[in-house]
């Protein structure tokens, strides 16, 4: 998943023009999930190094871009709006501490175990240039903890849980929220892209209240953060691309199909039932039938004097009479 | 008459529907004035006219009673339609001669419930008819292995051939031994077909394998004709223990 996320994102970092990175963007389309290099290929010309700038440069930068290209898939008003109150709460969320250090030395705490990330990370990434962004973000505590509201009802509300939901990573158990949540939705193929199991939306996707909906849904971020690789690592390999649309077609076929047997077995039964009622209603008549035959004979035979005399027995008769 | 009608066919035929009919078909003329008492007022100086109301009024009695007849012999095999095996494994046919089976002393009626363990056993059969004819019999299950899914629709029970008329299959040439019902899933329909032969056909060829059998063509290349008798029954597996 990660190198299919760099091949895809290498093509699309090379060319900075939004409406080329639309296509392999929709497939994936976090910056999170790139690599920290190609963030830094991807942001351009910075004016100064990835690992020397402050995180909170960082952030904004990597904002910037992202509500860029997200301009590209929502509508412009919107993205532009909340990309500002992105900006702003952003920096709310991130540690006064962290914020004034250089990226550089968020990199050494990290490895230095200082800053409790997820020990399970550490054999991913050795450098930290090869890092994903959003690990990174993870390690360095910009992700709070576990958000409470993921899923976003109002505007403002849906707005906040999604820088939330940027300036925090879900810890593993987390991601697991997330298909629940998008299967709730109804399905929407605007991007016609999804990944199963992995309902990281596009937190940077803004928009009234049902577009957020939309949003979330829509742009299924395949976030193949090592994270996630231990969570999909056994699903993704053989999977042909299906889809949680997919899997609630084949539920609502399977449902169908049930169904279907299930009418015609009780078809097949009140058939059954029908033949055996038929059958004992003809051996009724039939027998209530002979029965009245037999009795009207029994009353004839009564009547007439039908019985012949009974043959006379043996009988002694007198023929003669002897003398003697 | 009636009584005739009811041993063969097993069917009420009202007796006085078949008076009716004897009365106006074979009768004079004169008998037609009750019906139509107009009629003496028209004919009496047309012949013709006459003659040809007699005519009508025979063939509607006729009519009358072919209908009759046909009602009452679709009603016996009501059952059998129902029941789709007038459908599934033979074609509408009037049965024309009584066959009675018995898995011990239970009768087999269309329809009841044998359970596999009382039909391990061939069971009696016996047939009306006349000595002369040949008779057919084969038993099908059409719902194998499942009713839902009868992918081996039909699996053949038992064959046998040249029975004589009025006896049982013992006397006949058994083609395909019997064997009893085991019903893997569902509720079985176990068929028993009886064909007149036109002709002696002394040893069959058994079918290639018992499953996927197909009685109509069975009968087609025997050249049988429609079934003359057929009876059914229900079976489905039993439990395998005793409930306690």
């Amino acid at each position: 998943m990660g190198t299919h996320t760099m091949g895809a994102q290498g093509g699309g970092g090379d060319s900075n023009g939004k409406q080329s990175q639309l296509q392999p963007l929709v497939r994936q389309n976090s910056m999170y999930s790139l690599t920290l290099d190609e963030v830094q290929n991807q942001l351009g010309d910075l004016g100064k190094p990835l690992s020397s700038m402050n995180l909170d440069e960082l952030l904004k930068n990597v904002w910037t871009v992202e509500a860029g290209q997200s301009l590209s898939m929502d509508n412009e008003g919107t993205a532009q709006a909340s990309q500002a109150a992105l900006q702003r709460q952003a920096s709310l969320s991130l540690a006064e501490a962290l914020s004034k250090k250089t990226v550089d030395e968020v990199w050494r705490d990290i490895q230095q175990n200082k800053i409790n990330g997820e020990k399970k990370f550490r054999d991913r990434q050795p450098t930290l240039g090869e890092m994903t962004l959003e690990d990174f973000l993870v390690k360095a505590g910009v992700v709070a903890e576990a958000s409470s509201n993921r899923k976003n009802t109002g505007t403002i509300a849906g707005v906040d849980s999604n820088i939330a939901a940027v300036a925090q990573f879900p810890s593993q158990g987390q991601w697991m929220q997330y298909p629940q949540a998008q299967y709730q939705h109804p399905p929407q193929s605007l991007m016609g892209i999804y990944m199963p199991g992995q309902g990281m939306a596009q937190p940077l996707h803004m928009g009234a209240g049902a577009s957020l909906d939309v949003s979330f849904v829509d742009s299924q971020v395949a976030l193949p953060s090592p994270l996630m690789g231990t969570v999909s690592d056994t699903q993704t390999p053989g999977r042909k691309r299906s889809t949680p649309e997919d899997m609630m077609e084949r539920t609502v076929e399977r449902r169908q199909k049930r169904m279907i047997k299930n009418r015609e077995s009780a078809a097949r039964s009140r058939a059954r039932k029908q033949a055996y009622t038929n059958e004992l209603e003809n051996k009724v008549s039939r027998l209530e039938e002979e029965n009245e035959r037999l009795r009207k004979r029994e009353e004839l035979e009564k009547m007439l004097p039908c019985a012949p005399p009974p043959e006379p027995k043996y009988q002694l008769r007198r023929v003669a009479s002897a003398l003697f | 008459m009636a009584l005739l009608y009811s041993q063969n066919y097993k069917i009420e035929v009202p007796d006085i529907l078949i008076r009716f009919f004897f009365f106006f078909f074979f009768s004079p003329l004169e008998n037609h004035y009750y019906i139509n008492p107009m009629l003496k007022a028209t004919t009496t100086n047309s012949a013709v006219a006459s003659a040809i109301h007699s005519l009508l009024m025979r063939c509607l009695s006729l009519t009358l009673l072919l209908c009759i007849a046909f009602l009452v012999m679709a009603a016996s095999v009501e059952p059998l339609v129902v029941g789709r095996v007038i459908g599934d494994v033979v074609d509408m046919f009037i049965p024309s001669v009584s066959m009675s089976v018995y898995f011990g002393s239970k009768h087999v009626t269309n329809g009841c419930d044998i359970k596999p363990s009382m039909a391990i056993s061939p069971p009696k059969v016996t047939l009306t008819g006349n000595m002369d004819n040949l008779y057919t019999l084969v038993m099908t299950d059409p719902d194998a292995p499942s009713p839902s899914e009868p992918s081996m629709r039909e699996w053949i029970h038992w064959i046998v051939v040249d029975i004589p008329g009025g006896t049982n299959p013992t006397r006949g040439k058994e083609i395909l031994p019997y064997v009893g019902p085991r019903p893997p899933v569902g509720i079985h329909r176990y068929i028993f077909v009886l064909f007149q032969q036109k002709e002696p056909l002394g040893l069959v060829e058994q079918p290639p394998a018992r499953a996927s059998f197909n009685t109509r063509y069975f009968a087609r290349q025997l050249d049988l004709g429609l079934p003359v008798a057929t009876v059914y029954f229900n079976s489905q597996k039993e439990p395998a223990t005793k409930r306690r």
